[in-house]
């Protein structure tokens, strides 16, 4: 006799939270790159609105680090992390069967480095130019993600909403030690809270019964009809 | 000799023995160029985001004997915050032939000892 709780399909497809996760990197990837090339046809500098993207990293950091090849750091662009940190059911919005309608939190983690660096007269700040890429950075991230053209994050029927919920700054300074690290790097945190609709799967239908309906009617319209079963024992 | 200067000079000989852990560092500040020996470090450490606590980075000091900037007539490490100034540069090599070049933001001074810890941040020339 088979289990009743045991489902009968494969669970194969990707959860809302992860689909939108995904659909946040892109947005800011390809916001990125469509800024860039909108500063090229203006005659400006694009490099000020590169930014390189990952997906649930715990040291995205290290992208700043030095190559093996050099003893400068690699690459100067914010880097932004997407990463996924919960969500909360809305019971009087969701049903135990088919729809559960949830509100997800997801970090975008921007960071910025900056290098000390010599200038004709004296040199520039390491820490404050640190501090400030990181805030250009999510100052790009929360006008692309809060563009009315991404109002639904481009999944309308999945997303109903979504809004940026805090801005924080994270601090990487070392505590209780005598060093501080060589480079300078500073994160802002951008939180954005997204009410979406997540499926489950569902119990696979099986016929039980046939019945055929034909519906019989005189020339004058009288409705004559008829009913025939199929019976199994 | 004193207590106290026996040990002033035990630092500076153990910190400029080559044949030892002394290493060669170039300062540079106003213009001008140093040579000089002492303790250096460049080592990969971690901190915590959330804590502070030491988790994931790099750090690099020198540490600097009083007498050894006397004898050789160098000023002595500060951490120049004025961006107007010119900053108090230090650069070493790892020992596998790499050279860095770094500025001073924080310095320890003993003052008993004559030893000055400087605390260092990744500098770049841009010549």
């Amino acid at each position: 006799m088979a289990l009743k709780y045991l489902i009968d399909n494969l669970i194969q497809k990707n959860d809302n939270f992860e689909l939108i996760r995904d659909q946040i990197a892109l947005i800011l990837s390809a916001n990125s790159e469509n800024q860039m090339t909108l500063a090229t046809n203006a005659g400006l500098d694009p490099e000020p609105y590169r930014l390189n993207v990952f997906l649930e990293r715990t040291n995205p950091w290290r992208y700043f680090d030095v190559d093996e090849q050099s003893t400068e750091p690699g690459d100067y662009a914010p880097l932004i992390n997407v990463s996924f940190d919960s969500f909360e059911n809305d019971p009087s919005s969701s049903d135990g069967t088919d729809q559960q309608t949830n509100t997800a939190i997801f970090y975008i983690d921007c960071f910025g480095t900056g290098l000390s660096e010599k200038k004709s007269t004296g040199f520039t700040s390491g820490d404050k130019a640190s501090i400030l890429e990181a805030q250009r950075a999510v100052k790009l991230v929360r006008n692309i993600l809060m563009a009315a053209t991404n109002r639904y994050l481009g999944m309308q029927g999945i997303v109903a909403l979504r809004e940026v919920t805090e801005v924080v700054k994270v601090s990487l300074a070392v505590k209780g030690t005598e060093t501080v690290p060589i480079d300078h790097v500073s994160v802002y945190r951008l939180g954005l809270k997204v009410r979406y609709v997540e499926q489950s799967p569902q119990v696979t239908p099986v016929i039980s019964e046939g019945a055929l309906i034909q519906v019989k009617h005189t020339e004058t319209g009288r409705v004559i009809g008829s009913l025939d079963f199929d019976y199994t024992k | 000799m004193s207590l106290r200067q026996r040990a002033q000079r035990d630092i500076a000989r153990i910190t400029t023995n080559k044949s030892h852990f002394g290493w060669p560092v170039v300062i540079s500040y106003k213009g001008k160029e140093y040579q000089a020996d002492c303790f250096s470090n460049n080592i990969g450490q971690t901190f915590d985001s959330d804590t502070g606590t030491v988790v994931s980075g790099q750090t690099a000091t020198a540490s600097i004997s009083v007498i050894e900037l006397q004898n050789k007539n160098i000023p002595e490490p500060v951490a120049v915050y004025n961006e107007n100034r010119d900053p108090y540069l230090v650069s070493f090599n790892d020992g596998l032939g790499r050279d860095f070049l770094f500025k001073v933001v924080d310095t320890y001074p003993d003052r008993t000892l004559g030893l000055i810890v400087c605390i260092l941040e990744r500098f770049k020339d841009g010549a």
